[in-house]
């Protein structure tokens, strides 16, 4: 009886704790005439488009905040493919909208943290997080566009397809007419491979399979030329066949425009494929980072090497797929440790303590496991390189 | 698509027989005819009278017999008379229907312009204080007793209260025989302002929350966050992308009410003292006038048949999936 009032109590907390965030969140964006040194920034590297710096996002649910994304950080270079992996549920679906400003508000937040953007068509930096909704909206799908990962929902089954396209290329080129609107919308579906563009122009999605509907979706994506290109599971809908030509043809479009692509996906092949960079993460937080073959070839965060162990290979006799044992910690009651601790196969005494911070391994490379502080040593002096 | 038509007017034309079936045996099984409740407690009636009356009036013959030279006139275009009024019921339908399709009509826009808005407004910002109001104020028109709440609209507005609306009828009596002016369109208007609010309060709550819960589905679809990805401003999203979806299922429950609206005219035509189709249909059934029960209903039937053709047709329209 105790236990259950507490309960009510507690829940009732959380309530309240909810309702003020959601209210501090309306404030906030409803606010209007939001000085440009608001939302103005410096980029810290010159070669990188979009900075990601201690992104935490929360989801203020009815059980108790979710901790989604904490504490992010990693950046994009120009024209460079970054790949985030990680297994359903550890954020990075959610850190891709964060950038888009696309979350379910007001329950979701980007409760701090900086994203900074190189808006070259206005010559300026902008941190996304503080950017009005009207700017926002310039950058939508002009400068930094999505593709989802359910091609089968993600276009309007009222609209004909040709009308879809042509919406965001009217809304971003000022002055275009609708003829050479739909004229470009011919050609980008000419672009990504669909025969008989003119055909599909006029037919609405139904009519068209799941690899072609993707197609559309990264049409519409690339239909402004944007600087960056977030595809969230790009292939995960669609059956391996059309997966290999989806991402040849994301590849080719990319270095026909110079776009950076930032790849989220759980499919350890794709992002060996198609990724300079490599992000994992586990759990909301980054666990590893580092270059492709750094990733590859010299995984260092025990759950790193899981993941790498847990995908099938062609040439092996494996009798059964290896899987990681344990499961994720609840995301609402996050331990101070290490959240991979009970999972982990190299478990130690100090992994009790507080979570281990980033470790750099090389210029490149860094994990969060206190293995990498014993072995930092080791590893310096360019042993490390390929 | 013009098959498809001719081939639901066919299969409805079946449906229509099958109810005028029903119909029938239902309206025959009433516990008293039209002869008895008329003659009742005259005691200069004797029963030889009535049994001539009956035969003079039909009531003698089987529900069967009955039924069968009932539907062969019905095909030739024949109602039969009315018991009340005397009149061929064909010819009262004629008359009286255009004023309560009239205000039908009116009462559907209205609900329509109220509900729709209102529902959009509501899912747009769940939760809300806007939300919660408006859900309530539906919630409370689908809870009110249309009689009683025509009482009060009445006591408030009408003569005992503010005195600034009539409360029943159609025309001022000084106005009846004026010709057609404005003046005569505003008597009108202002006779059909209580009728017409209480007919939208009382209904507008099942299409607003209906339209609200579309409108919280569309807006949690993904492609609606595609169109906000694309960069659209908010209006954008919610006024095409959003609505359009909302659209589709919010038409066929429009098409499907239009027969509501007659029948519920019953209660409130009588109430407001409008000389309307479902008055008389009142009456009729207090008197068990079966000629004009038989034809206001089969004019009912004939009515949600043709809603839900018009409904699926609108449904092609509205959604690109579906062709006949």
């Amino acid at each position: 009886m105790g236990d259950k009032k507490n309960n009510t109590a507690r829940l009732r907390e959380i309530k309240r704790f909810n309702n003020k965030k959601y209210r501090e969140h309306t404030k906030l964006s409803r606010r209007k005439n939001i000085e440009p040194s608001q939302y103005l920034t410096e980029m810290k590297s010159p070669d990188s488009i979009l900075e990601i710096e201690n992104l935490c996002t929360y989801f203020y649910t009815d059980v108790g905040t979710v901790k989604a994304v904490d504490g992010v950080t990693f950046n994009v270079p120009k024209g460079k493919t970054v790949g985030v992996v990680g297994e359903s549920g550890c954020g990075k679906s959610v850190m891709s909208l964060s950038v888009m400003r696309l979350l379910q508000e007001p329950q979701g937040q980007i409760a701090s943290g900086e994203i900074r953007f190189r808006q070259s068509s206005e010559n300026r930096a902008v941190n996304i997080p503080n950017l009005p909704l009207k700017e926002m909206q310039k950058i939508r799908g002009n400068e930094i566009s999505m593709i989802f990962q359910e091609p089968m929902t993600t276009l309007n089954p009222v609209f004909s397809i040709g009308a879809q396209l042509d919406e965001s290329i009217l809304l971003h080129n000022k002055g275009i007419s609708k003829k050479d609107a739909a004229k470009r919308s011919i050609e980008m579906l000419e672009l990504v491979g669909i025969a008989r563009a003119e055909g599909i122009y006029k037919g609405y999605p139904h009519e068209l399979s799941g690899g072609m509907r993707q197609r559309v979706v990264i049409a519409m994506a690339l239909s402004c030329n944007p600087e960056i290109i977030i595809a969230d599971e790009p292939t995960t809908a669609l059956d391996v066949t059309i997966q290999a030509q989806i991402l040849d043809l994301l590849r080719d479009l990319k270095n026909k425009i110079n776009a950076s692509i930032i790849l989220i996906t759980h499919d350890l092949g794709v992002v060996a494929e198609m990724a300079d960079f490599v992000v994992v993460m586990y759990a909301g937080r980054i666990v590893e980072q580092g270059t492709a073959s750094d990733i590859f070839h010299n995984p260092q965060h025990p759950y790193t090497v899981g993941l790498m162990k847990s995908r099938p290979t062609s040439h092996g006799q494996q009798e059964k797929l290896y899987s990681i044992p344990g499961s994720v910690p609840n995301p609402t009651d996050l331990p101070d440790f290490c959240y991979f601790k009970n999972r982990c196969e190299f478990c130690m005494d100090i992994c009790g303590q507080k979570y281990p911070p980033l470790y750099k391994l090389s210029n490149t490379h860094k994990a969060a496991c206190y293995l990498c502080k014993d072995e930092k040593s080791k590893f310096e002096g360019g042993v490390f390189s390929e | 698509m013009r098959q498809y038509i001719f081939r639901r007017v066919m299969i409805s034309f079946i449906v229509l027989i099958g109810v005028s079936i029903l119909l029938y045996a239902l309206v025959r099984l009433m516990p008293s005819d039209f002869i008895d409740m008329t003659t009742a407690g005259n005691v200069k009636m004797s029963d030889e009278v009535r049994e001539s009356l009956k035969e003079a009036y039909g009531l003698d013959k089987g529900i069967v017999e009955g039924y069968i030279s009932w539907i062969w006139s019905a095909l030739h275009g024949d109602l039969g008379i009315s018991f009340i009024y005397r009149k061929p019921v064909t010819e009262i339908i004629a008359k009286y229907a255009p004023i309560t399709f009239a205000v039908a009509f009116i009462a559907l826009v209205f609900e329509v312009l109220v509900a729709v808005p209102l529902g959009i407004a509501a899912a747009k910002r769940q939760y809300s204080k806007m939300d919660y109001i408006i859900v309530s104020f539906a919630f409370m028109g689908i809870s009110l007793p249309i009689f009683f709440f025509a009482q009060i609209l009445k006591r408030v507005f009408g003569f005992y209260g503010l005195d600034i609306l009539p409360v029943s009828g159609m025309l001022t009596a000084r106005a009846t025989y004026v010709s057609f002016t404005f003046t005569k369109l505003l008597d009108y208007a202002r006779h059909l302002v209580l009728p017409i609010s209480c007919f939208v309060i009382t209904s507008v709550g099942g299409l607003l929350r209906y339209t609200r819960t579309n409108m919280l589905e569309a807006l949690n679809a993904d492609y609606v966050r595609t169109a906000r990805a694309k960069g659209l401003p908010e209006k954008k999203v919610i006024n095409k992308h959003a609505f359009r979806n909302t659209l589709i299922p919010v038409v066929t429950m429009v098409g499907g009410m239009l027969p509501s609206l007659f029948s519920g005219a019953a209660i409130t035509e009588s109430l407001f003292g409008l000389d309307g189709l479902g008055k008389i249909a009142l009456e009729a059934s207090y008197r068990a006038d079966i000629p004009y029960l038989m034809g206001f209903n089969m004019f009912l039937a004939i009515l949600t048949l043709a809603g839900t053709l018009i409904a699926d047709i609108l449904y092609a329209v509205v959604d690109p999936r579906v062709k006949y």
